[in-house]
């Protein structure tokens, strides 16, 4: 495979042709705030819009993601454009997510806090209001607990049960802000058999999916 | 996003903000909810607008509602939601005097949005003997006075038009006030 020179925030770099600009980023100790991706994705999902950079040459920010790297290209992470649209994506999950960090148990280990931190911003959103989704928190499975609230839709769960194991217990269901994700006709996930791999917990970045305690 | 290729003529019984409104309301029905832009920011948006079609609007509402708008095309994953703000923008920046007067006024300058308008009957083009619009309200809040002039309840009043509608022509006695505090006081 032919390999390219590519300079991300002044720092050069060498990657594969085609790779993934996000990826060759994150590879390089270069961190750019994400939570839809997963490495071996087919395609990207692109659906968090948290991982805007500038490309020299692109009039506008591009999702990270989305993107492939060519010779000779030119990256700034933490152009103020770019930034700017980072901090706005991440205050709108933020404005309908439910914030208790206190009683969570991602605290401490939850993305969502590495990127407040990265972006520096606050959690709590500054603008906007806050609109809750008001869905009820799913404890029927003997490892697991699921509190939509808390969900940012990035679908790795979904992706990890369906691609990596076969399995399919999650999925995606109604539109537009009632969007989320549940199992097959909205059951408790305790109606199903599956494997209690707990990869979906393991894979989650916020609090939203959990193991018993 | 206002339609594919047709065109939308509005006069001015046309209230901008509830038109802006009412087509984010379709594109945030419509978003599928995949990326963050199109799923919440058109949701904030429409809380930004509902609150000022009802009079609950602020200044700072509209700084933030154009920092929104622009937020969300630039950042959403689609066409969808690139395309949603713009009713908001082309409203903000052809009538944002209309913004200006439900926020500042408490004033729908086209008589649209319930929540800033009143009924009321001229007294001087009320005809003692017709009872058009007391047969049709549908909520039984108008009824006449001593002199036989019809007067509506506003405390009743669910603004539903159909007194307006029912007044005959000739008459015109029922029309449409905005702040809905310029409805003098009652005699009854």
């Amino acid at each position: 495979m032919k390999t390219v020179s590519l300079t991300i925030d002044g720092k050069k770099i060498t990657a594969h042709e085609g790779d993934n600009l996000l990826w060759v980023a994150l590879d390089s100790g270069i961190y750019v705030p994400n939570l839809c991706a997963m490495r071996d994705d087919h395609e990207p999902m692109a659906a968090c819009r948290l991982c805007f950079v500038e490309v020299a040459g692109r009039p506008k920010p591009v999702t990270a993601c989305t993107e492939s790297v060519i010779e000779g290209m030119v990256v700034n992470t933490r152009g103020q454009g770019a930034l700017k649209l980072a901090r706005r994506g991440f205050e709108l999950l933020m404005a309908s997510h439910s914030l208790d960090c206190a009683h969570c148990q991602s605290n401490g280990s939850c993305e969502l806090q590495s990127i407040a931190r990265h972006l520096r911003v606050s959690l709590k959103p500054r603008h906007l209001r806050k609109i809750e989704r008001g869905l009820p928190v799913d404890s029927s499975h003997p490892h697991l607990v699921y509190d939509a609230n808390k969900c940012v839709l990035c679908g790795r769960c979904v992706r990890v049960c369906r691609e990596h194991l076969g399995t399919g217990i999650f999925g995606f269901a109604h539109r537009g802000f009632a969007r989320r994700v549940t199992t097959f006709a909205d059951q408790p996930i305790g109606a199903y058999e599956c494997s209690q791999c707990d990869a979906c917990a393991a894979v989650c970045p916020t609090g939203a999916m959990t193991p018993k305690e | 996003m206002m339609c594919s290729g047709c065109m939308v003529v509005l006069d001015e019984d046309d209230c901008m903000v509830e038109i802006a409104r009412y087509f984010l309301e379709f594109t945030q029905r419509e978003s599928c909810g995949k990326c963050t832009f199109c799923r919440l920011g058109t949701k904030q948006m429409l809380a930004i607008l509902d609150d000022i079609t009802k009079g609950k609007g602020t200044e700072a509402d509209i700084e933030l509602l154009k920092a929104l708008a622009e937020d969300v095309q630039a950042g959403s994953l689609c066409s969808l939601g690139k395309t949603a703000p713009n009713p908001v923008l082309t409203t903000l920046r052809y009538f944002e005097d209309e913004y200006q007067a439900h926020i500042k006024e408490g004033r729908c300058p086209s008589l649209m949005c319930r929540d800033l308008i009143a009924y009321y009957i001229l007294p001087d083009r009320c005809e003692r003997s017709c009872d058009a619009c007391v047969g049709t309200c549908t909520v039984e809040a108008i009824s006449p006075n001593r002199k036989r002039i019809k007067v509506i309840d506003q405390e009743k009043c669910v603004k539903c038009d159909t007194c307006r509608v029912a007044c005959p022509p000739q008459y015109n006695a029922v029309v449409k006030l905005s702040p809905p505090g310029e409805v003098p006081a009652a005699t009854k």
